[in-house]
């Protein structure tokens, strides 16, 4: 386990989003008084936890589901009535956290999230003919039997931007959550996957920096992956 | 360094995640998407040129190289990837060679003729080794004639990439004379633990029984073209100036113990002259 110290480092460079004109921290917000409400109404019951965002707001999570956040794991015996602080992620995004981790705490398997992070490419069947060589993802969905798959497809779709998926990948390294880092980084390969560099500035928001110069060099040195 | 962030504004919201998050990212992509990622901002081309990401694109498991095949070592996981696609490299059994290919990192193998089952391949009659240039292998197997045409190869499931679709080949050449590899068609079959898959092929199209010929005095050959030419493979033609056929497909999984045997037989009484082959491949 990290020292506190190095896990600040893994959050270097993201800020709490500002509160004014984003609609989760407006949310946040709001449900600020009701859940404060309930937690002083002696809701630490022995099996919920409490995760305390820097704003002070409060998001419920199962003993069960903790167990998914190798960081709140290592925590949550050491903090006094169940209320973890979870330092530099904002409410909306503890929120989302914590509602995949109450989905997927029934089905967790350490090993196989283990085993998928050490060995992420590819991350789908390949179909290897000479005269088909494009990727494509698995479009023949398979046994899902939990509902998970479809699950997961939902919750990313539902982030609103980039930002907010960006904002849960780093949640998710900093809470030590590898299936949620999985489904994240699979997310931005997506966006990605297929896409000529101009298209993916595009899906990524990013501004272009190179110069003509750089950018001819780069594209001659990768001279296979631009020609069809 | 948070103030700076603090300060940077809504542009670039990816430039938050760290070097290393971004290269997990790209890993999930395939090759190709790695290398437009270094195109699309000096901050991506470095997480994406990373041995990070070129880690995940190698196969974990190559088999033992000949001695001197990697060396100099490629100085970073993506030239150790390019070396490994732009030119084969040689097994310690100095038969087999291997590659990966570019787009999916899957490895792909060759098998030389001498590693190939050649039924009546050592009777200098029948067959004639002859040295071969433009090709990794010094030499070829030359059929001279032969009613019995048979060819196996095989290589074990475990080398190959897992969760892969495979397509065999054979890779050959048509000899100025030859006779009876148009038709009959030979029959193909690549099978892998239970399952098998047959399919018929022709070595050489410009060898067909052609009713108007004068060939049509020997027996005929037509029963056997029986089979619509749609449904028969035909061979293409390598930038190397060699010929290669497909000879069928397989599916690989989880790399289950057993062995892929291909086979190329045609041994009706049908003389056949004039094959060179240099090996099989997948």
């Amino acid at each position: 386990m990290a020292p506190p110290a190095a896990a600040a480092d893994k959050r270097e460079g993201k800020r709490p989003m500002p509160p004014e004109g984003d609609p989760a921290a407006a949310a946040a917000a709001g449900e600020t008084t009701e859940q404060e409400a309930q937690a002083a109404g002696g809701a630490e019951a022995g099996d919920d936890l409490v995760l305390v965002a820097d704003c002070g707001a409060e998001v419920r999570l199962t003993r069960s589901a903790a167990r998914m956040s190798t960081t709140i794991l290592h925590m949550m015996d050491d903090c006094a009535e169940g209320r973890v602080p979870v330092a530099g992620v904002h409410a909306g995004v503890l929120r989302l956290v914590a509602a995949y981790c109450e989905r997927h705490a029934p089905h967790y398997d350490p090993e196989a999230s283990a085993a998928r992070l050490r060995d992420p490419f590819p991350p789908f069947s390949i179909d290897f003919r000479p005269t088909a060589h494009a990727i494509r993802p698995v479009t023949d969905p398979g046994p899902d039997p939990h509902g998970l798959e479809a699950w997961d497809e939902k919750f990313i779709a539902d982030l609103p931007d980039n930002s907010a998926l960006f904002a849960v990948i780093l949640a998710a390294n900093y809470l030590g959550i590898e299936d949620l880092l999985d489904l994240g980084c699979t997310a931005v390969a997506d966006k990605m996957r297929g896409k000529a560099p101009e298209e993916v500035r595009v899906a990524l928001d990013i501004e272009n920096d190179y110069t003509p110069e750089q950018e001819a060099e780069v594209r001659r040195e990768n001279a296979w992956a631009f020609e069809d | 360094m948070e103030t700076a962030a603090a300060e940077s504004g809504p542009a670039c919201e990816i430039a938050r995640l760290p070097e290393e998050l971004l290269s997990a990212s790209i890993a999930r992509a395939a090759p190709r998407d790695a290398c437009h990622a270094a195109a699309v901002s000096p901050a991506f081309r470095a997480a994406a040129d990373s041995d990070a990401v070129w880690a995940c694109f190698v196969p974990r498991d190559v088999p033992p190289l000949a001695d001197g095949e990697l060396s100099p070592a490629p100085p970073s996981k993506k030239a150790l990837f390019m070396r490994l696609c732009d030119s084969p490299v040689r097994l310690a059994d100095g038969l087999t060679i291997m590659w990966l290919d570019r787009e999916t990192g899957a490895k792909c193998y060759m098998l030389s003729a001498r590693a190939l089952c050649i039924i009546w391949g050592d009777t200098p009659c029948y067959w004639r080794w002859v040295p071969i240039t433009g090709s990794r292998f010094s030499e070829a197997a030359e059929l001279l004639q032969v009613w019995w045409l048979e060819i196996r190869g095989k290589i074990d499931s475990k080398m190959l990439s897992q969760h892969s679709t495979y397509a065999a080949y054979i890779v050959f050449k048509v000899a100025p004379g030859a006779y009876g590899l148009g038709s009959p068609y030979p029959e193909t079959t690549v099978s892998l633990g239970g399952s098998k898959s047959t399919c018929h092929v022709c070595l050489d199209v410009s060898d067909r029984d052609d009713e108007d010929s004068w060939w049509t005095l020997r027996p005929s050959r037509r029963s056997h073209l029986e089979i619509p030419l749609s449904n028969v493979l035909l061979p293409q033609q390598r930038a190397d100036g060699w010929m290669e056929l497909e000879m069928g497909e397989f599916q690989n999984d989880e790399g289950e113990d057993g062995e892929v045997s291909i086979s190329l037989m045609e041994t009706s009484a049908t003389v056949k002259i004039g094959l060179v082959v240099q090996g099989a491949q997948a």
